[in-house]
């Protein structure tokens, strides 16, 4: 402790500026060199006793005295280990030397202790301080939760004839919650609400915070340690009771018209949780990191106690000197006009389980809009699994046996079909003078077996020595016909044109209309000196698919004479070329592998034999099929012959 | 063999195994060699449409100004920039015109194909097959011919009568005639697709052989 050399008022051993006076405390580094006899004794003796002064301030009553007036009794003084401790540490210590240094070092070592001293009670102060002012807060969230829970159920008539008031402050005590019934408990209760703040528990308390916390946490507010609640809070709430009042008549929490299941997420959760959590000493940490207790509310609840009561604490802690540290607290905003509880949600917020069902369903569609929305999933198939894998394998071993077995290329001897031999006819009565369009139009998947036919029909163009132009509608024919060109090697080898814009381009090229339009002279299907289709003497159009087989047939065909189009193509399509040549609108057509006899195609290489053990695997694949189709139909039947 | 001929020939193989493996199921290597012939394919037209025609069917005219290809590039140009503004959600009914005008031409000339291509020739087929000329020969009844003839007019009538009068029969429970009429019609409707079904599996057995064939000629070359 430090004396004023001006006003002579105590003042702390680090202060600069007197408290009283407000005037430079000159002195407090002269006892570095030059401290005095009378300042030396005097900061010995203060020294110890500052930190005594000021807790005995504190239990008398002299901080809150003026506020609280008689309302809290004073405890009997006892002396601190710290008075008692200290003399020893000082006589402990003999430091040998001159008389002045020895002084120094003294001087010096009790300064020391008490700083370390002040600092340590002085954290115990403000950490008690700070507990208290938590608890505040942690009790009307308490409370206003338990009001609503207490709203909820009817509260039941005291038949103790215990006050109102007292039962709301017995409601206050977290521990009494779940004893709210015993008497016992409450008598318990009651007593420990009351019992005043003594020395022996200061201490303990003090004891205990050293212990537990050796780092002073000043703006983290923390419950009572030891597991005890906090008896600074309890003695000062107890005398804020006395003199104050604490509202009895506590307004019933105000409830909002939402049903329970718009409840917010973290309100409930915390309403349960908070009588076990805020126990006051027992788990006080996780609740702090949870649900910061000293800003945030547990639930909407909350706040509206709190609003209630820090109007009636807030005159004492102003005058004590605390009211910094409820400034957080929400201000009031009482509205009056707000309905009140009623407990009972209103008729016209009552909703049907079909009235819940809809609205769930356009909340739904309403976070839905705008979203992309995954196309609907096609059922798939159940995988056949192992039996498409074995039946696979089954194919693809025989074909690979018999392609290393038999490789040779074997082509069928057999009469050619009436199409062909049209086709044929077609292709022979050409001349020299004719002219002749190829159209490819087919895939690279199929060019196999498109190029077991071309071939041999171009190497017969030309030798008849017909002209013949090259177009394609495919813009993989490029390629493609190229390819066929090359295994052909014509003496006059063409170039390949291509026909954008599929059937729109097809019409314009049968009937002369594109040639006649400005842009036909930019970049024309046709080479120069052919104005249409109509100018050439056959169409030979090798297509794989019947789609644009028949595209042809509806598009070009009409504006043609008839037999003019005479056609190559693959097995798939055969079927779809028959009636057109019934009808007379192509001269003929080629099908694939089966139709390479009647050309002579011995010259294509191709593992017919192959061929035939794969159409042999088909059908011994379709009569399997057949026969398990029908095994299945007729267990059906019988399934429903016998529920019938 | 070159290097260049063996490097595209290992690719090849690789693509045709990856391809393959559809055997076990949907995996990760079909997938990949299929985005791989797609994102190809793809590619490829892209470069053929701008070489073949936006660089001489729109380009180059546009370069000539004042001159009717100049104009009448400029009806394309329009309708490509309508189908762009499809793009913004404000103008997409600016896209409408195009494809509008796309729409009505392609109904137009599927009518007109429909009806001079197909549905008038193969009618007057029908009813050609049972001329004189074809069902007398040398003063005599050709019946091959007749029966011909008939079954060909048994199988168009069946199957029109089959697709028309589906509903009916589900409807009213149908009377024998007509049951019996819708039968021949699925006869005759099985018969065509079986058909098809048979030319679709001997084309893919053909493309599947020759891929297995290239393969061992690819394997022995290398050997």
């Amino acid at each position: 402790m430090t004396v004023c050399p001006h006003c002579g008022g105590k003042n702390l051993p680090h202060a600069t500026r007197c408290v009283h006076c407000g005037e430079e405390m000159g002195a407090f580094f002269a006892f570095d060199a030059q401290g005095t006899p009378e300042d030396e004794n005097a900061e010995s003796q203060g020294g110890s006793d500052s930190i005594s002064e000021v807790l005995r301030s504190l239990r008398e009553g002299d901080v809150f005295e003026p506020i609280l007036g008689a309302a809290s009794e004073s405890p009997q003084e006892e002396p601190t280990e710290d008075e008692s401790v200290e003399p020893e540490v000082t006589n402990s210590e003999q430091p040998s030397g001159p008389e002045w240094l020895r002084r120094i070092r003294q001087k010096a070592q009790q300064e020391e202790n008490g700083t370390a001293e002040n600092r340590d009670e002085l954290s115990a102060v403000d950490r008690e301080f700070n507990d208290w002012i938590a608890r505040i807060r942690e009790k009307t969230q308490r409370e206003a939760l338990n009001q609503a829970r207490a709203a909820d159920t009817a509260m039941p008539a005291d038949a103790s004839g215990t006050p109102e008031w007292l039962r709301k402050v017995r409601a206050l005590n977290p521990q009494g919650q779940d004893d709210s019934t015993d008497g016992a408990a409450i008598g318990n209760e009651a007593d420990e609400w009351e019992m005043e703040w003594t020395d022996e528990r200061l201490r303990a308390l003090r004891e205990k915070a050293l212990l537990e916390e050796p780092e002073i946490e000043q703006t983290r507010p923390g419950p009572g340690p030891g597991g005890e609640p906090g008896l600074a809070e309890e003695g000062i709430v107890a005398a804020a009771a006395g003199a104050v009042e604490l509202p009895t008549e506590t307004r019933p929490a105000e409830f909002h018209n939402i049903p329970d299941e718009e409840e917010p997420a973290e309100s409930l959760p915390a309403a349960k949780a908070l009588p076990e959590v805020t126990e006051p000493a027992l788990e006080p940490e996780a609740e702090e990191e949870e649900t910061p207790p000293s800003t945030e509310p547990a639930g909407e609840e909350a706040p509206t106690k709190i609003e209630e009561e820090t109007p009636a604490l807030e005159p004492i802690l102003e005058q004590a000197g605390l009211a910094s540290g409820v400034e957080n607290l929400n201000p009031v905003e009482v509205t009056p006009d707000e309905p009140k509880p009623t407990g009972d949600a209103p008729s016209d917020l009552m909703l049907l389980r079909t009235q819940k069902d809809f609205a769930a369903l356009l909340k739904s569609m309403i976070y839905q809009e705008g979203t992309h929305s995954s196309p609907a999933k096609a059922t798939k198939a159940e995988p056949a699994g192992i039996s498409r894998f074995v039946l696979a394998m089954l194919l693809l071993a025989a074909l690979i046996a018999t392609l290393i077995i038999s490789p040779g290329n074997v082509v069928p001897s057999r009469m050619p079909t009436e199409a062909a031999s049209a086709f044929a006819d077609a292709l022979g009565a050409l001349g020299a003078q004719d002219q002749v369009l190829l159209v490819t139009d087919y895939q690279a998947a199929t060019s196999t077996e498109m190029e077991l036919l071309l071939p041999t029909v171009l190497k017969q163009l030309d030798a008849q020595q017909v002209t013949w132009d090259v177009l394609t509608t495919q813009p993989s024919g490029l390629w493609l016909t190229e390819a066929l060109l090359e295994k052909v090697d014509p003496n006059n080898k063409p170039s390949v044109n291509y026909l954008p814009g599929g059937s729109f381009g097809l019409v314009p090229l049968a009937n002369g209309l594109g040639s006649q339009t400005p842009l036909g002279e930019y970049a024309s299907a046709l080479p120069q000196g052919i104005q249409d289709l109509r100018d050439y003497d056959l169409i030979l159009l090798a297509c794989d698919s019947e789609l644009q087989a028949r595209t042809w047939m509806e598009q070009v065909a009409p504006w043609l004479p008839p037999g003019r189009i005479a056609v190559v193509s693959t097995m798939q399509t055969a079927p779809m070329l028959a009636p057109y040549y019934d009808s007379g609108q192509i001269a003929g057509y080629l099908a694939g592998l089966e139709d390479q006899a009647g050309e002579g195609a011995e010259s294509a290489y191709f593992p017919a034999r192959v061929f035939q053990v794969g159409l042999l695997v088909l059908l011994v694949l379709l009569l399997l099929g057949m026969i398990v189709k029908a095994d299945q139909d007729t267990l059906q039947q019988i399934e429903k012959r016998g529920e019938e | 063999m070159s290097s260049v001929d063996l490097a595209l020939g290992l690719v090849g193989v690789a693509l045709t195994i990856m391809i393959f493996s559809y055997i076990l199921g949907d995996n990760l290597f079909f997938r990949v060699g299929l985005y791989v012939l797609i994102g190809v394919a793809a590619g490829f037209s892209a470069a053929v449409v701008i070489t073949k025609v936006i660089i001489p069917l729109l380009y180059v005219p546009l370069r000539t100004p004042g001159t009717p290809a100049f104009y009448w590039a400029l009806v394309p140009l329009v309708l490509c920039a309508l189908l762009a503004l499809m793009l913004s959600p404000r103008l997409s009914q600016a896209g409408k015109i195009p494809l509008a005008f796309l729409s009505g031409v392609l109904a137009a000339l599927a009518l007109f194909g429909v009806s001079r291509g197909t549905l008038a020739p193969q009618l007057l087929a029908t009813i050609g097959r049972f001329s004189p000329a074809l069902l007398m020969q040398a003063s005599q009844i050709n019946w091959a011919g007749v029966i011909e003839g008939v079954l060909i007019l048994l199988g168009v009538i069946a199957t029109l009568f089959f697709f028309h009068h589906r509903q009916q029969v589900k409807q009213v429970g149908g009377g024998s005639l007509l049951d019996g009429m819708s039968s021949v019609g699925q006869i005759f409707m099985g018969i065509t697709f079986g058909a098809l079904f048979i030319g679709l599996y001997m084309t893919a057995l053909v493309a599947l052989i020759s891929q297995l064939n290239w393969v061992k000629d690819f394997i022995t070359s290398l050997l």
